[in-house]
């Protein structure tokens, strides 16, 4: 099984796959919202995480986990929301949109382990 | 300390360690120093009000070269090739935001708390580019020496 890390930018991606790689997950980036759907279009049979960041140019993290809860295909791939996006609100809206977890910026490699561990219901 | 200076202290304080796994030395440069301060690698964010409009204010961060590599390696697991000129970029904008987001969770319900926008970075290395020591900008300033952060920062 496969993370779907998106996420604008390349150095969080990177930072994020080398967490999730010592986990002994293989990870597909995409650097847009629009990428992260056509990947999930193709391949969602595979993927048993998103970890969607919030601050993205085009379609934000939260609309993009809206079209991801309305598909039937995607609607029960755990989604984790990564973002510096910290505030209270912030984290009930994207709950509230369907998020699973939900990881702030600035984290610790330890950090984004045991929230993907967590995630995938093996913590 | 007033509350943006003591949430952009915080914010880089926590963002050093967690990100590049060290303390920093962060401080208050004095405006000779931001002067003289040769910038290869800066990244810009406005803040915004919650309907998007303008507050007016801005942020910036700015690294010599060997600060933004040495920053970017670690923030990717230091890969033999060492950090792309896109990992630079890109490592770049990724310290203002995670920053800039700190600072915008800590103003949370005071009057000087603001939105945040997509930041944009560039190499200036072929320009004389020095932080401005006017408000409204927050400025940091990111340092490598001597295997040690020194982080500067102005508002």
């Amino acid at each position: 099984m496969k993370v779907l890390i998106i996420d604008d930018s390349s150095v969080a991606r990177k930072t994020i796959a080398l967490t999730v790689e010592t986990l002994g997950y293989a990870v597909i980036e995409a650097k847009n919202g629009t990428e992260g759907l056509n990947v999930l279009k193709e391949q969602s049979d595979q993927i048993a995480l998103i970890m969607l960041d919030w601050n993205m140019p085009g379609m934000s993290g939260l609309e993009v986990l809206v079209e991801v809860r309305k598909d039937p295909q995607t609607n029960t791939i755990p989604v984790m929301m990564v973002t510096t996006e910290m505030e209270r609100k912030n984290m009930v809206e994207a709950v509230k949109a369907g998020a699973n977890h939900y990881l702030t910026k600035p984290f610790t490699p330890e950090d984004l382990s045991v929230r993907v561990l967590q995630c995938l219901g093996v913590a | 300390m007033n509350e943006v200076s003591s949430a952009l202290y915080t914010s880089i304080s926590e963002v050093m360690v967690q990100m590049a796994g060290e303390e920093a030395l962060v401080r208050s440069p004095s405006a000779a120093e931001v002067a003289t301060f040769h910038t290869a690698y800066f990244a810009h964010m406005d803040l915004v009000n919650e309907d998007k409009t303008p507050t007016g204010k801005w942020m910036e961060v700015y690294l010599n070269a060997e600060s933004t590599i040495e920053l970017v390696n670690r923030f990717i697991g230091f890969p033999d090739e060492g950090p792309t000129e896109e990992d630079n970029i890109d490592g770049v904008n990724e310290l203002l935001n995670v920053i800039a987001g700190g600072v915008k969770a800590r103003l949370a319900g005071t009057e000087d708390h603001f939105y945040l926008t997509v930041p944009t970075a560039a190499n200036v290395s072929d320009k004389d580019q020095y932080p401005t020591a006017c408000p409204p900008v927050i400025n940091v300033i990111v340092e490598f020496e001597d295997g040690k952060y020194l982080v500067s920062y102005s508002i």
